[in-house]
């Protein structure tokens, strides 16, 4: 077994010469499907924690976006459609600070923030579904290092740990404050204004980092 | 704050911690950890990452910013 093969899944040879038959390769394919597959079971999974927290709107946003990572399945392949023309980065930020000092005196939770956050995410959505999916996948690039997993483990690490403490709620948010979950730790920073815009600045940058990346990405990696 | 609700800080800390080291480890010359932002363009190739990420980072800011 060599451990350090491939993509730093194991490696198993079975037989020899011609006829050997590396596992390695049926391993990483595997556990990149089960990785892919993941995405609806986490969004589905969340959907139902939404439904435990009676909050409707997250709910429906939840499902909704597994029934459209179902339609868009559905879709037959199509061309990519050109990425919208993109700002120099400065101008991106320049609009992230703008859009935080806009935040800045609003009351948390009104209805002018809700549409101002609501905004980039509908806007986001529209241009990466305009866009269209990356092309086919290569298979020279099929992970971006041998140790990405271990990304993943923290991750799921991360979402299991807030699930237990989610859980140990019973369903009323601040039922348990033995075990917070994350959102019972940050509540009390998220209630000062400055800290509210400075987020909603990071927060920004982020969303349009993302759709860069969704509308640009192709088969290959950077590194 | 008890000691049950300390340790559970802690815990997230600790996930803290280690997502800000995993990305310090990354880049390092030769390193074998690819950094977070290759990892999400990688992802990112499938459709279906693609949707559940942006989902994820509005529903983050829904979520936070606005207290609901």
């Amino acid at each position: 077994m060599d451990d350090n093969r491939g993509n730093g899944c194991p490696t198993f040879v079975i037989g020899a010469g011609s006829m050997q038959l590396t596992v390695s390769r049926r391993v990483r394919v595997a556990l990149r499907r089960a990785l892919h597959e993941s995405v609806l079971l986490v969004l589905v999974v969340t959907g139902i924690v939404h439904v435990v927290r009676r909050n409707i709107l997250d709910v429906a946003l939840f499902f909704g976006m597994a029934a459209l990572i179902l339609v868009e399945r559905t879709r037959p392949p199509r061309p990519r459609v050109a990425a919208l023309p993109w700002p120099a980065p400065s101008v991106v930020l320049g609009g992230c600070v703008l859009f935080g000092v806009a935040m800045l005196p609003l009351a948390q939770g009104s209805w002018p923030m809700r549409i101002l956050v609501a905004v980039p995410g509908l806007l986001a959505l529209l241009v990466v579904l305009r866009t269209g999916p990356a092309p086919a996948l290569s298979q020279q690039a099929d992970t971006p290092g041998r140790r990405w997993w271990l990304w993943v483990l923290v991750g799921v690490a991360a979402g299991l740990f807030e699930l237990a403490n989610f859980a140990s709620q019973g369903g009323s948010p601040d039922a348990n404050p033995d075990h917070p979950t994350v959102t019972a730790v940050l509540d009390p920073l998220f209630a000062d204004n400055a800290f509210r815009a400075v987020f909603a600045v990071l927060w920004l940058v982020a969303g349009a980092w993302l759709v860069h990346a969704a509308t640009t990405s192709t088969v290959e990696v950077d590194r | 704050m008890s000691p049950s609700a300390l340790l559970t800080v802690l815990g997230y800390a600790c996930l803290v911690v280690a997502l800000i080291v995993l990305q310090g480890q990354s880049h390092r010359r030769d390193s074998s950890i690819p950094t977070f932002s290759v990892l999400l363009r990688w992802g990112m190739r499938h459709r279906d990452a693609q949707l559940a990420l942006l989902l994820a980072w509005w529903w983050l800011g829904w979520h936070f910013l606005l207290n609901l």
